[in-house]
């Protein structure tokens, strides 16, 4: 293997700096992100895990026009503003319903109306929406939602800095790229165990960390990038969306007369005809029931880049009115690169085939972060170091290893709690966010009393195994929907119960596994070196 | 393995150089894409390329800024291109 030029000693070290400091500053925070964000990918897939209401049998056969006019009879809905059908779907078999009118209880004007119905039947069913979270919640948290105005901005500054210390740490690792590119050691100092594995993986998952790095500061720095832009005062913030969103300028006539139209299911299967290999996700009605009608069809295929579409038509006929439209596989480059970020990001292309690739190099990057802060410990663990300083490493390690090991029965907590508390509780939402934050709190100050790294690792593994078994448990127990019975009628829940079922089963096989070293990571005042503890050879083996 | 303190910066120069990284590297990195866009024929296809081109660049500049070794020639650099790219804002029609 060619040996590649390292760089320069001054430059070397100053990047070591760069992508240490970086490394340790934003860790705690990438650590959530990533972590959350691998779970986030399944958010359409967990809803009908999380929600029995959605436990209904699947049917693309709904009549569109007759849903329309049952919220019509109810909420005398606004045809003036838009009225939006989310179609069923095989994660959300509910029809949906969303428009402007007025709540029959008040016949106030003006409120915005939400509807679900079975497909079939047409049956409303009260809206669960407001009654569960477990996906919401994850969703949110990936983002530092929880924490308001400042969350999202926050989250995109983690991502710009974690673009450095990759570029960083790239630099730093260059003239060995190449010829450690397989170096994975079984026996000697953990600190080269752990550099490797880190440096490793890190090569490895390089383009996925460069795309969510970029792709990530994108979504939380937006408002941030287009300052400069709009305070050159050269460009019409309204004349740029209108690139990107064609259906803006969209001018309809507030006089325009009643008329006779297309239905909406004979729209539908005109535009199912002209674009048959996409899932048609929701129609947006525009002057219902007037000469100048509108539906705009929106859908998503899953597996190209440019696979999202925005198919508007006049209801009249039913003509294609492309000057409105963003087609798939057909948009300007203005509207491509918003569609391949938001596609690259949510995974949302290359059907699940990516989605599950993504979530294993998610969780790869999540160990990735940890390998470097034990790095950063294990490489401090020397006599150069004061007592003070060597105590103050142990306890960032201690409070990084139990923030972020303690979040895997945190999340088996949370699917947990969606279960155990029943429906019918008022500000049910509120109450299963509390059992999940506060659990996680209490299972990551469990963490601080350890100071056996090692033990953190056995120990989360063991919990997070025992928590993640209970999950179809209480699924079953809560819904009567058992993973057995589920397998065929309902198989997003089943794929649910089984993915925390293999999870527990693997966790518990690993923890009882792992090697747990001898004695404690904390320094001790007299003896610096520890030189026994960190010999992989002389460690204790399981059960200790 | 921990970097060598003999070549980092203390004090007012480590100062100068993160706030070159951050708040130059941010100035310079969005600044550019606008001047691009005034004088483009397509401004929208600038201007949407920095939606992801500001990051890259605000991160290569925040590289540069630790890789050269004095920060007055980072800061010059960064400087030099913001004022261009603001100048050529200001003369566009």
């Amino acid at each position: 293997m060619r040996k590649l030029k390292g760089l320069a000693s001054r430059t070397y070290h100053v990047m070591f700096h760069v992508h240490t400091v970086t490394g340790i500053v934003i860790s705690f925070a990438l650590y959530v992100i990533f972590y959350a964000g691998a779970f986030a990918l399944f958010y359409n897939e967990t809803r009908q895990w999380e929600d029995p209401d959605l436990r209904v049998p699947y049917t693309n056969n709904v009549d569109l026009d007759l849903a329309v006019s049952k919220v019509d009879k109810l909420h005398t809905i606004d045809f003036g503003e838009e009225v939006d059908i989310i179609l069923p779907s095989v994660h959300n078999p509910l029809l949906q319903v969303k428009a402007i009118g007025e709540s029959p209880a008040d016949s106030i004007k003006g409120e915005t109306i939400k509807v679900a119905m079975a497909p079939s039947t047409l049956k409303r069913i009260d809206a669960a929406e407001n009654r569960v979270t477990v996906a919401r919640t994850i969703y949110e948290l990936h983002f530092f939602d929880q924490i308001p105005y400042a969350g999202s901005v926050i989250a995109g500054f983690v991502s710009l800095f974690f673009f450095l210390a990759i570029v960083s740490g790239t630099l730093v690792h260059w003239r060995n790229v190449l010829t450690k590119f397989y170096a994975f050691v079984k026996e000697g100092k953990w600190k080269l165990i752990w550099t490797n594995i880190h440096t490793v993986f890190g090569v490895i998952g390089l383009p996925f960390q460069i795309m969510y790095a970029i792709t990530g500061a994108f979504l939380g720095l937006l408002g941030l990038a287009a300052v400069p832009i709009l305070l050159s005062g050269k460009f019409e913030p309204d004349d740029l969306l209108a690139k990107l969103e064609p259906s803006t300028t969209i001018e309809l006539n507030n006089a325009a007369q009643p008329a006779a139209h297309l239905s909406i299911n004979e729209l539908y299967k005109k535009v199912a005809y002209h674009f048959p290999d996409t899932k048609i996700q929701s129609p947006r009605i525009l002057h219902y029931g007037k000469e100048d009608a509108m539906v705009i069809w929106y859908t998503k295929d899953y597996k190209g880049l440019s696979g999202r579409g925005e198919i508007n038509m006049t209801m009249k006929d039913g003509e294609i009115v492309e000057e409105y439209s963003v087609l798939p596989y057909n948009k300007s480059y203005v509207q491509d690169v918003w569609n391949y970020t938001h596609a690259l990001h949510y995974g949302n292309f290359g059907g699940y085939l990516i989605k599950v690739l993504f979530f294993v190099l998610s969780m790869i990057t999540c160990f990735i972060i940890i390998s470097g802060i034990l790095i950063w410990r294990t490489a401090r663990d020397n006599k150069k170091y004061t007592f003070k300083q060597r105590r103050f490493h142990h306890k960032v390690t201690k409070w990084y290893m139990a923030i972020s090991l303690s979040m895997f029965p945190a999340f088996a907590l949370l699917f947990i709690a969606n279960k155990i508390v029943p429906m019918d509780v008022p500000d049910r939402i509120a109450m299963v966010n509390t059992i999940f934050f506060l659990g996680w709190l209490l299972l990551a100050l469990y963490g601080l009393f350890i100071h056996n790294y090692s033990k953190h690792n056995r120990n989360y593994l063991m919990l997070g195994g025992i928590f993640s078994l209970l999950v179809p448990i209480c699924n079953g127990l809560a819904t009567g929907d058992w993973f057995w019975e589920t397998a065929i009628r309902y198989p997003w829940v089943f794929y649910v119960d089984v993915f925390w079922i293999f999870t527990g089963i693997i966790a518990l096989y690993a923890s009882v596994k792992v090697m747990v070293k001898q004695g404690s990571d904390k320094p001790i005042k007299d003896n610096p070196n520890h030189k026994k503890r960190l010999q992989l050879g002389n460690a204790s083996t399981q059960g200790n | 393995m921990p970097a060598n303190p003999k070549y980092l910066s203390s004090g007012w120069k480590r100062f100068s150089k993160v706030m070159a990284a951050v708040l130059g590297g941010y100035a310079a990195s969005t600044t550019i894409f606008v001047a691009v866009a005034v004088h483009s024929s397509k401004p929208e296809n600038a201007l949407f390329s920095t939606t992801y081109g500001s990051f890259l660049l605000w991160g290569i500049f925040m590289v540069m800024v630790y890789w050269v070794n004095k920060a007055w020639i980072s800061w010059s650099v960064i400087l030099l291109i913001t004022v261009l790219s603001v100048l050529s804002i200001a003369i566009a029609p």
